[in-house]
């Protein structure tokens, strides 16, 4: 007996799935659209959302025999408690605090969600095949609970933030533009397939035989998991490991008083592949024999990557100076820091030094 | 069981229609104000809860085992649906909040909708409401057609018919009641010096005085007005000072003068018989005295007088608040 048909039951699962797509895209594009000298960088940020966008609809179509191990249930609640966990810390995280911690969280929360999939062979989602009634009626319960859970979780949280004063106000208004609004969203979309893993019973039935093409999809879709956790941390690895790309440092004369002269100075430094950061050092400098002064380009404010994708940046050291022979010089250091994996860190030195004839003394 | 499919315009379907328009305007930006019919909104949608509940032989709050697997499936199919819409709903309340906010002139974002009563009574209902909705609408039959079989006749020597109208009456009832046991909140007031408000030889400024009952699920006080004060004296800043820097109009003994009054009204419970009063005294102390009738929506029934009281001392403090 089956419980449901597929043949008369219109399937909307997808549509969490694609509004999750586009809200990780959306946080992605606003990162990575800091400036639009960037092209390929956003170009792969959309081609990464496209990529999440397309496997969570390969592998929510794609259903795989738990095995031995995801078919203990003791295994599966472990799961379980992981993603809680992973959303009271996304719950606890202070809102300023958020960028790449937020980034891997939910790398890792997209991982147990495949996982709890796997180990509940999709029942919680609607498929394109039939469920048997056992299955059907997990489903179903697992669905019940999941919104009574939720809709009381939020309906106390409402009421108890509202009533505590404005301070609890306070608190759940910054929410709902942080952790805890994320992990709302989270338990919206991965709730019941929570709840079915943890009140199915051990799985003691073995598992059908499968035929060829689904073990191909179902390695397809191991594939493409597999790619869209990996690809975010090998971006990550890349800041600390791929060598800095710096051009050769260009200069342009420009016009100078009588018995003096005057040089444009350009050079840009990038660092990372995709998560990346850009650097471009543009000064111009006159002299006179004497001593060299800058005219612009070796401010404070100058102390700034020019554009950044999905990385984060602390300066670390930014001092101009002119010595007493009359080298005018300028440094700035700076650590790049990315979103994933953000305790990883590059440091980056931009430096120039121009003395009182105009002749450049060193450069990084 | 019957075959039949549902008829496009069946009661419970209108009911349905008339519950998602009511709750949108409960949930929705615009109007900002609801001016007091919020309760009787929400008693509406009890109301008609309880009627589609009935309806559906309240199959959404029953076990598993008392219902045959057709109702199952589509009680189950409910929750699946509503699971989804619950996210989605949530969304559009936050973002409703926030354009109510903008529209108000203020930028406070989603906070608006953690400060908005408005908004956490539409969730409540929302949540409450929305599997028993969702029930309805496919196999929506009128009550006149619904199976003889409904358990549920008579509970308690009530009728069915009459049970809609009791919940809507004990909401409003409830709530009324509620506003007349709930002390009113403390007295806040600020004063807010404003260099648009300027007059020769004293300083002025905004005042914002409010006063809550049931933490604005019950009626709020909300008086701004304008004051000036020079040492001597404070005085309504809407009023010039009279000759020799003295205030030009003396306590008349019976004839209080009014002070302006901008007084917002309650999304959920009426205000009426609004007054607001200046008494000044020797040592050049204002004091500003207000008060509204609140009433629980049913023609007065259970109404109650709120009062808000504020001293400025000459020096444009704010001494005390009642």
């Amino acid at each position: 007996m089956t419980s449901s048909s597929p043949a008369r039951t219109r399937s909307w699962g997808w549509i969490p799935v694609i509004l999750l797509s586009l809200v990780i895209g959306a946080g992605l594009a606003l990162g990575a659209t800091t400036t639009n000298t960037f092209g390929l960088s956003n170009l792969l940020t959309f081609i990464y959302v496209a990529l999440c966008a397309a496997t969570a609809l390969v592998v929510r179509r794609v259903t795989a025999q738990p095995g031995n191990w995801l078919g203990r249930r003791r295994v599966r609640r472990v799961v379980v408690l992981l993603v809680v966990l992973s959303c009271l810390l996304m719950v606890a995280l202070p809102a300023d605090g958020l960028g790449g911690t937020v980034l891997l969280l939910l790398l890792f929360l997209a991982l147990c969600n495949v996982v709890l999939a796997r180990a509940t062979a999709q029942v919680a989602v609607s498929l394109p095949r039939p469920l048997d009634e056992r299955q059907g009626s997990l489903r179903d319960r697992g669905y019940r609970l999941a919104y009574w859970l939720l809709a009381g979780i939020a309906g106390l949280l409402a009421l108890v933030t509202y009533f505590a004063g404005s301070g609890a106000r306070a608190w759940l208004g910054t929410a709902l533009v942080s952790g805890p609004f994320i992990a709302f969203v989270v338990l919206a979309i991965c709730l019941p397939t929570m709840i079915v893993a943890w009140i199915e019973p051990d799985q003691v039935m073995p598992a059908p035989p499968e035929t060829r093409s689904h073990v191909w999809a179902v390695r397809v879709a191991a594939v493409m998991v597999a790619t869209s956790l990996l690809v975010p941390l090998l971006a990550a690895i890349g800041v600390e490991v791929i060598p800095a790309q710096a051009t050769q440092l260009k200069r342009y004369s420009s016009p100078a008083p009588k018995g003096s002269g005057c040089a444009t100075l350009r050079r840009t430094t990038e660092i990372g592949f995709w998560f990346e950061a850009r650097f471009v050092l543009d000064t111009e400098v006159c002299w006179n024999g004497h001593r060299a002064r800058y005219l612009y380009g070796m401010n404070r404010s100058d102390c700034m990557a020019s554009d950044w994708v999905l990385v984060s940046i602390s300066t670390s050291q930014c001092v101009r100076r002119t010595k007493s022979n009359g080298t005018v010089e300028f440094n700035y250091t700076a650590w790049i820091h990315p979103d994933v994996l953000s305790f990883l860190a590059r440091r980056l030195r931009v430096s120039v030094a121009v003395d009182r004839n105009g002749k450049v003394e060193r450069t990084k | 069981m019957t075959g039949r499919s549902p008829r496009w315009m069946s009661w419970p379907r209108l009911l349905v229609v008339a519950m998602v328009l009511v709750w949108c305007l409960l949930a929705s930006p615009v109007p900002t104000s609801l001016r007091g019919s919020g309760a009787v909104l929400v008693a509406f949608l009890v109301a008609t809860g309880v009627v589609l509940g009935q309806n559906s032989q309240w199959r959404v709050w029953r076990r598993t085992s008392q219902l045959d697997e057709r109702e199952r499936q589509a009680r189950d199919n409910a929750y699946r649906l509503a699971f989804r819409a619950m996210g989605i709903g949530i969304f559009v309340l936050v973002v409703t909040a926030s354009i109510a906010d903008a529209l108000h002139g203020q930028t406070r974002g989603p906070l608006a909708f953690a400060d908005g009563p408005r908004y956490l009574i539409a969730a409540l209902l929302l949540f409450g409401l929305l599997p028993t909705v969702i029930l309805t609408w496919p196999e929506a039959r009128s009550p006149a057609e619904s199976p003889s079989s409904t358990p549920s006749g008579r509970l308690s020597g009530i009728s069915a018919a009459m049970r809609p109208a009791l919940a809507g009456l004990l909401v409003l009832g409830v709530w009324g009641a509620a506003l007349w046991l709930v002390p009113a909140g403390t007295v806040r007031a600020i004063v807010v010096p404003s260099p648009n408000l300027s007059m020769s030889g004293g300083t002025c400024g905004a005042v914002q005085i409010s006063r809550q009952l049931g933490d604005g699920l019950g009626a709020a006080l909300n008086i701004s007005t304008n004051i000036c004060w020079n040492g001597r004296h404070a005085w309504d800043g809407d009023r010039s000072l009279g000759p020799a820097g003295k205030y030009p109009f003396p306590p008349v003994e019976g004839n209080p003068p009014t002070c302006s009054l901008g007084i917002d009204s309650s999304d959920f419970e009426p205000i009426s018989s609004e007054s607001c009063t200046e008494e000044h005294y020797p040592s050049g102390e204002l004091r500003i005295v207000a008060q509204a009738r609140v009433s629980s929506g049913i023609d007065g029934w259970l109404s109650r007088t709120i009062r808000a009281s504020i001293a400025i001392t000459a020096k444009g403090k704010v001494l005390k608040g009642d």
